[in-house]
């Protein structure tokens, strides 16, 4: 069919399409088969999705309408699976409604691709390196069969070990999908039980009828979830999920590996050594963010303290009990509070000029509940952080209420 | 089965009107403005790595004494609480006189997969506490967590029960081991290390999928048939692109940080079986001492609310107070009723402590 030019065009050639179809549905129900009636009821989707890519500037709009007339071919073949059946529809036909649905959720085989996560950027990246491994290694597989189970020996003893551990780790893979698929086979027969259930119900007396198509298939979607949830919450199906995701796992690692050992050959970077790089960089970031912990800086600390209080002694015992009030005070107001200065606090906007009694960062009070860990080792410990008592707390909230 | 007949020209009518929606959609879709999201003035007062700090500034002055201090989840981004101008939790707290601040955690990046759950409880968010405390020359704030960020809000309010003034959680997990939690069931099979050590951080992509696993059907398919009802409506239309933008606009998850959110939180239960350690910290529920208002969602199917309620014997305080919402873990934030009732309710229990 050629594409519509413009809307009208669209308009005259949909109101031809609908108006056929409708006149061969008429017929259908009266029980006359025909070929044409296995046009798809979703052609008129077709239509749009061609005007709106012969459209100017349309571009960005596509991937909408991808995803709009993917879910409406869905809802339209549903529609036309009902409708199809003169005598109403039963069983079979909800069946097979249920597993073409199934296809375009493609819940049923998302692991065809040895994804959990097919069509997502990352299953686009992960297939990629999974099809390269195919690639690379299927062929001895082939060759061999076995293979993967021989004891390797020699100079290549490693490396053939490897693409052994890499080929069983595959198959681990392929079966885990396999019984991934079985349980939501299983959810979708289940869903059609409910689904049929579900709709006995509504012909008891009193019950609310469906009246239109799109109760109908709320209904089904109802049923399909039910007996989904009830899958997915066994504890068959929590040791399928995670047999699943850990084969992936493991041959993604297995997979890395083999990468970094080529990359490492060729003088290029690898992923270990950045992760390496990056975890020392943040050790440095945490070490410097609690500088107040660090041995060094609170020996400086503690030894500024102690001049601090040597200085203050001076001043008392030249001065005499002198009462004088703007003594330097030892220990800042706020510091009693278990306020700890902000290490690396940098307000970006903050218009608040800073209190000149902002506790110095020699001080490091304690908080009045911090429970430390046991096993803290001494060498390491905040011994302000873990004075006091708790309960303290609870007054304290008391009596800074602010409202 | 007893067979149903429709009638066909119903059938047709109806498959009429969905093909005719579609087609208002060349109209609407080419029409719809640029999705905004995060309607409220704000400024930044601290900022650290990926983290910025909000103030949100209301039409009015805040009459509130303590702010309010909203500590968002890792795994969806924090506008999801000031969507749009007439589905905002902060422009409402705002409107009712709180002061309110919020933890906008960023992007993390492969350069923060070593970021841990000590970094941010013991480091982002304390840092923050200690800013907002700073501004306003007070000791401690009120802390609003919200789902894993109420989680982590627990945990902080544990270590540093002295900083906390009030702790206000909604749709927090504390028990993750309830027979209806799947996302919890889910990863309990799994091998969390290989998984970490394998991506480094957790792509948001994965993220997401994995929610919409929880309801594939409903979140895969029916939403966007049901979506077509609108397709006519320009203004509805909006309100569901920004809605699809918030679910979808998710960060990657700092490797380190996920590995040890799953195995203590989700795989250890430790909030409720004890054991569970922050850095060096020991998290002792029994040290949340200052009120706790927890408000749940009673169709919540991330956090049902048997993963919430527990939190009532868990935390150490007597002034604990509970609010069922009905509705789900998104309605709580953007639907009419949350509007209506969520942010009073916050702002009223404030003001009687």
């Amino acid at each position: 069919m050629a594409a519509p030019k413009s809307g009208e065009d669209w308009l005259k050639t949909s109101q031809e399409y609908w108006k056929g179809w409708q006149d061969l549905t008429r017929q259908t129900m009266q029980g006359i088969q025909s070929e044409q009636t296995a046009a798809p009821w979703h052609e008129g989707l077709e239509q749009w999705s061609r005007m709106f890519r012969g459209g100017p500037g349309q571009s960005d709009m596509n991937s909408v309408l991808d995803q709009l007339l993917d879910h409406g071919r869905g809802y339209m073949s549903f529609l036309q699976q009902i409708a199809s059946n003169p005598g109403g529809f039963g069983a079979e036909d909800l069946r097979s409604a249920a597993q073409r649905m199934v296809e375009e959720l493609r819940i049923a085989s998302p692991f065809a691709s040895a994804m959990p996560f097919a069509g997502s950027p990352l299953g686009e990246q992960f297939t990629t390196a999974l099809k390269w491994w195919q690639e690379s290694v299927e062929p001895m597989r082939n060759q061999a069969q076995g293979w993967s189970r021989m004891p390797a020996f020699g100079m290549a003893r490693e490396y053939t070990e490897q693409a052994q551990a890499l080929s069983a780790a595959q198959d681990k893979l392929k079966d885990a999908n396999q019984r991934y698929g079985a349980l939501i086979a299983k959810a979708v027969e289940g869903g059609l039980v409910r689904f049929q259930d579900k709709l006995a119900a509504r012909f008891e007396p009193g019950a609310r009828r469906v009246d239109d198509m799109r109760a109908l298939y709320d209904l089904f979607i109802d049923g399909l979830e039910e007996a989904y949830a009830e899958i997915a919450l066994s504890a068959d199906f929590r040791v399928v999920h995670g047999d699943l995701v850990n084969a992936q796992s493991d041959l993604r690692l297995k997979i890395q590996r083999v990468v970094e050992q080529c990359s490492g050959s060729l003088g290029i970077p690898t992923r270990s050594e950045i992760n390496t790089l990056e975890a020392r960089v943040h050790e440095l970031r945490r070490a410097a963010k609690r500088g107040d912990d660090h041995p060094a800086i609170s020996s400086l600390k503690g030894e500024i303290d102690q001049l601090r209080r040597e200085l203050a002694a001076l001043k008392a015992s030249q001065h005499g009990a002198s009462h004088d009030d703007d003594e330097l005070p030892v220990v800042p107001r706020r510091a009693a509070t278990g306020r700890k200065p902000a290490v690396s606090t940098k307000p970006v906007a903050s218009p608040k000029p800073a209190k000149s009694t902002k506790p110095a960062k020699a001080t490091k009070p304690a908080p009045s509940a911090k429970t430390k860990a046991a096993s803290k080792p001494a060498s390491k410990a905040k011994p302000a952080r873990t004075s006091t008592a708790k309960p303290a707390a609870r007054s304290a909230t008391r009596t800074a209420k602010g409202k | 089965m007893e067979a149903i007949n429709f009638k066909p020209e119903a059938l047709i009518n109806e498959a009429l009107r969905y093909q005719s929606k579609i087609g208002a959609a060349l109209g609407t879709l080419s029409s719809v403005d640029e999705v905004h999201f995060g309607v409220t003035d704000k400024e930044a007062i601290y900022s650290e790595d990926k983290l910025v700090l909000y103030r949100f500034r209301g039409e009015r002055k805040p009459t509130s004494k303590v702010p309010l201090l909203i500590v968002y989840a890792l795994v969806n981004r924090p506008y999801m609480v000031d969507l749009q101008e007439d589905r905002s939790l902060v422009r409402n707290l705002l409107a009712l006189g709180e002061d309110v601040y919020l933890i906008d955690w960023g992007y993390p990046d492969r350069a923060d997969r070593y970021v841990n759950l000590d970094d941010y409880i013991n480091g982002y968010i304390h840092r923050c506490v200690e800013a907002v405390c700073e501004r306003h020359g007070l000791d401690r704030i009120n802390v609003l967590g919200i789902c894993q960020g109420g989680a982590f809000s627990l945990c902080y309010a544990a270590i540093h029960p002295d900083k906390v003034q009030n702790l206000i959680t909604m749709v927090t997990p504390v028990d993750f081991h309830t027979p209806d939690n799947m996302l919890s069931h889910w990863t309990r099979g799994m091998d969390v290390d290989a998984f970490v050590d394998s991506l480094g951080n957790v792509p948001a992509d994965l993220m997401n999928y994995c929610y919409l696993t929880l309801k594939p059907f409903r979140l895969n398919h029916q939403k966007y048939v049901g979506l077509v009802d609108i397709l006519d409506d320009k203004l509805e239309l909006e309100n569901f692109l920004r809605m699809e933008k918030w679910i979808f606009d998710s960060p990657d998850q700092a490797g380190e940080a996920f590995r040890q959110f799953i195995k203590d939180f989700y795989q250890g239960n430790k909030l409720v079986k004890g054991g569970l350690l922050i850095g060096e910290d020991a998290v002792d529920l029994k040290n949340v001492t200052m009120p706790v208002l927890n408000i749940y969602a009673e169709q919540d199917h991330l956090v049902p609310p048997s993963a919430s309620i527990p939190m009532k014997d868990l935390v150490g305080t007597k002034d604990y107070e509970v609010l069922a919402f009905r509705g789900g873990h998104i309605g709580i934030y953007v639907s009419s009723r949350a509007q209506r009732e969520v942010p009073g309710a916050i702002h009223r229990w404030l003001g009687e402590r």
